[in-house]
């Protein structure tokens, strides 16, 4: 009688033995990746290799400290709290990010700490106070992604949610008594509507006007520098105009004054009449210069819809005014040209640039009315033509009643 | 007995050619409406056949049917004059209608006319096929006059239609494209035009496609058609009006060529008007993924739109399309059809009562067809 373990139970325990080291190289070969936090950090480690750190070989260690290659829970994490101190960040990711010779290569700059410290967030976290935004805070912690990344907390179009996290936070409103919601202005204005909603990334983010590391609300005397970034023109016709030195002497802040700072709407001939009244009475002569500005435009703008309205008459025809297209096209650039020259609050600026506008469209006015004109010769020639048409048929009458009678001779002959 | 030089040469001719069988061709297109003697020379065969007696020509309803040659022989020549210019391919077809009717002088003008030209067509020979109608000229020995009448305004409304598509503006291919998802209703002729149009939409291959059956096929088929109907005309002759006396010949016919004149100056002068007074917008080119709102098929198969928008959604289309083709085919064997009680006096009241509840139908159809697009 046979004794001892059974033959199926040995082929098991052996077919264990061989399969067992190669079933376990996985496993050590991904602990080698992340060294051995991801064992115990599973949901910290999918964030983290996600992330652009990540794909540059730093690891865990870098910023934690401790030890990545042990599997004593002690030696691991190196003696030190697991998370670096929130004051401590900025000067943790400046240990590298201000390191000239580790940023060369991705040829990122390296200000960015000194221009933080410059900033409200740095000042006030310079005195203790951890409610301002550290790196991680926009940047994000683990899963951090390269600013071009669409999935990025600062990808251009993520930014304005980025700081509403804060900035929107009703305890911190209450707390720092804000006067506004920035975000729910900013989504309402021209700008917001632009960016959220149609993705134009041509627009300003916060940061393009209040600084990104640097960050700190322009000053009275700054506005329309940061405006001028973009609206060039305007500002170039502003700086000329009687506002500039009024408005510093009042301490108004140049463009938000008129145009607000965050709800910043589509200007248009509208503001001209409305938003003057803040600083103007009715019976002030700059109400006047407005109201004739305001006409010029509306006027110009009048004279552009009716060349355009006719030649989408005459090309409904058809007739030929692919010519007169180029040309409306110059009157309205020209149209466009005179709105930053509003800013010089004088009707002769503005006039120099609209007339040119306006005499093109005169001139197209003029010339394809003369085209359509030229169709009721269409209908001169129909009368003419109904004229022939009538002495032919008086004639072929004539003729047939001539038959007719020809007809009862024969017949009476007949009979 | 001496000849004169113009009598000598048609004797020539006479010896070597049968010049009145060439005559009777010529003018069988409903020029002359009395059959000619073949076998005999045309100096001895035509005074003949002008002694004979026909009916006065003096009512106008009768040069109705050659003044839909006329106009079919007027959109010939000014379809050949738009040839000269335009262009069957895709990138290519709009611009060149544009350039005809914006940039070659009077290009416009003949535009008009022959889209007017084409509606006119249409509309007169519906007008003839509602005349023999009512006046019960279908019956025995025209029943083929009938039939040939009804496949001449069959064939007129499909030179309509294929002609719509080739200005590739926005509203003749939206029209086009409702058009032929009725067509791909009805058995056997949807799969015909399905193969016409070569594809998922209407696309190069299409206008290709139609712009033959525009120029050719379709010509040559009306053309043929007419020949056969005026065949059938001498035959059996012009239709008799009760109580109307055989004339002799000569004089009644020059009468009825001046009628003829007249009605013809008369319908030329109305297409004049209307292309000059109501022209026929030029709209954007069409495009492929925009459909405009409202696009409705041409106004000769609105009733059938109609019909089929009305209709209730549960039956299926296939049937809807049989029932609208064989509308079709029984109006077209109607002569066969109809029994010899309707030529009774209470027989011909309810023609004309089937006849006026047919046409109102139709037209009630045409119309909810219209405001439903």
């Amino acid at each position: 009688m046979r004794s001892g373990p059974p033959a199926w139970s040995k082929a098991i325990r052996l077919a264990f033995r061989l399969l067992a080291p190669p079933l376990l190289v996985p496993v050590l070969l991904c602990a080698d990746d992340t060294g051995r936090c991801g064992v115990c950090h599973g949901d910290v480690r999918v964030l983290f290799e996600a992330g652009i750190h990540h794909k540059e070989q730093i690891s865990c260690v870098s910023c934690h400290g401790g030890d990545e290659g042990s599997d004593d829970l002690r030696a691991a994490h190196g003696g030190e709290p697991s998370a670096p101190a929130r004051r401590k960040i900025p000067e943790l990711c400046a240990s590298c990010h201000s390191d000239i010779g580790k940023m060369k290569v991705y040829n990122l700059p390296t200000d960015q700490y000194a221009l933080y410290q410059s900033s409200q967030h740095g000042i006030m976290l310079a005195r203790g106070n951890t409610d301002v935004a550290v790196c991680t805070d926009c940047h994000g912690v683990h899963d951090i992604y390269p600013r071009s990344d669409p999935r990025s907390s600062v990808y251009r179009s993520n930014i304005p949610k980025t700081c509403a996290r804060c900035h929107s936070d009703p305890a911190l409103i209450k707390k720092y008594h804000w006067a506004s919601d920035p975000y729910r202005e900013f989504a309402g204005s021209v700008h917001g509507r632009a960016l959220l909603e149609q993705g134009d990334l041509g627009v300003p983010d916060c940061s393009r006007c209040h600084g990104v590391h640097g960050a700190a609300p322009p000053g009275v005397g700054d506005v329309a520098k940061v405006c001028g970034q973009c609206h060039g023109a305007a500002r170039e016709y502003f700086e000329l105009s009687p506002h500039r030195s009024a408005m510093a002497a009042a301490g108004e802040p140049e463009c938000a004054s008129c145009h607000s700072n965050h709800s910043t709407q589509p200007a248009g001939d509208v503001l001209l009449g409305t938003s003057c009244k803040g600083c103007h009475g009715a019976g002030d002569p700059a109400m006047k210069v407005a109201r004739e500005i305001h006409d010029e435009l509306t006027d110009t703008r009048r004279q552009v819809d009716r060349a355009s309205g006719l030649i989408a008459d005459a090309e409904a025809v058809p007739l030929n005014v692919d010519d007169y297209r180029a040309r409306l096209e110059e009157a309205r650039s020209y149209l466009t040209e005179s709105l930053p020259a509003v800013h010089s609050f004088s009707l002769a600026q503005v006039r120099a640039i609209t007339v040119r506008s306006r005499s093109i469209c005169e001139e197209i006015i003029r010339e394809v009315q003369e085209k359509l004109d030229g169709l009721r010769w269409r209908k001169y020639g129909l009368v003419i033509f109904w004229f022939y048409l009538i002495l032919t048929l008086v004639i072929l009458t004539r003729f047939k009643r001539g038959l007719g009678a020809a007809v009862e001779k024969e017949e009476t002959g007949q009979k | 007995m001496r000849l004169s030089p113009a009598g000598r040469v048609l004797d020539w001719f006479e010896a070597r050619l049968n010049l009145t069988e060439l005559f009777s061709f010529l003018t069988s297109f409903g020029l002359f409406i009395v059959e000619l003697d073949t076998r005999k020379p045309i100096r001895e065969a035509l005074p003949e056949a002008l002694k004979r007696p026909i009916p006065s020509y003096a009512r106008w309803p009768r040069v109705l049917g050659i003044l839909t040659l006329l106009i079919f022989l007027f959109q010939v020549s000014s379809g050949l004059l738009l040839a000269f210019y335009y262009r069957p391919a895709t990138p290519g077809a709009y611009e060149s209608v544009r350039t005809i009717v914006r940039d070659v002088s009077l290009g416009w003008f003949i535009h008009q006319m022959h889209f007017w030209g084409s509606s006119a067509l249409i509309l007169i020979l519906l007008a003839r096929i509602l005349r023999h109608y009512f006046d019960g000229l279908y019956r025995a020995p025209r029943e083929l006059l009938w039939v040939l009448s009804f496949l001449l305004f069959i064939a007129a409304t499909h030179a309509d239609f294929s002609g719509r598509i080739l200005t590739w503006e926005s509203t003749t291919y939206w029209s086009t494209t409702r058009a032929l998802e009725l067509f791909s209703l009805l058995p056997f002729v949807g799969t015909a035009f399905a193969f016409l149009v070569g594809g998922s939409n209407i696309g190069d291959a299409a206008l290709t496609r139609f712009y033959f059956i525009h120029i050719v096929f379709l010509p040559l088929a009306l053309l043929a058609l007419f020949y056969l109907h005026f065949l059938v005309v001498r035959r059996v002759g012009l239709s008799p009006a009760p109580g109307e006396a055989a004339q002799q010949g000569i004089l009644a016919y020059k009468r009825y060529l001046l009628n003829l004149l007249i009605v013809l100056v008369l319908v030329f002068g109305l297409l004049v008007t209307l292309s000059v007074l109501f022209p026929l917008p030029f709209d954007k080119k069409a495009d492929v993924l925009t459909t405009p709102a409202g696009a409705l098929p041409p106004w000769y198969l609105l009733p059938a739109f109609g019909f089929v928008t009305l209709t209730p959604h549960f039956i299926p289309n296939p049937i809807k399309g049989t029932i609208v083709l064989l509308t079709l085919v029984a109006v077209t064997l109607l002569p066969f059809l109809d029994r010899p009680a309707a030529q009774s006096p209470t027989g011909r009241l309810g023609r004309l009562v089937a006849g006026l509840f047919f046409l109102l139908l139709l037209i009630g159809l045409g119309l909810y067809g219209y405001s439903h697009a």
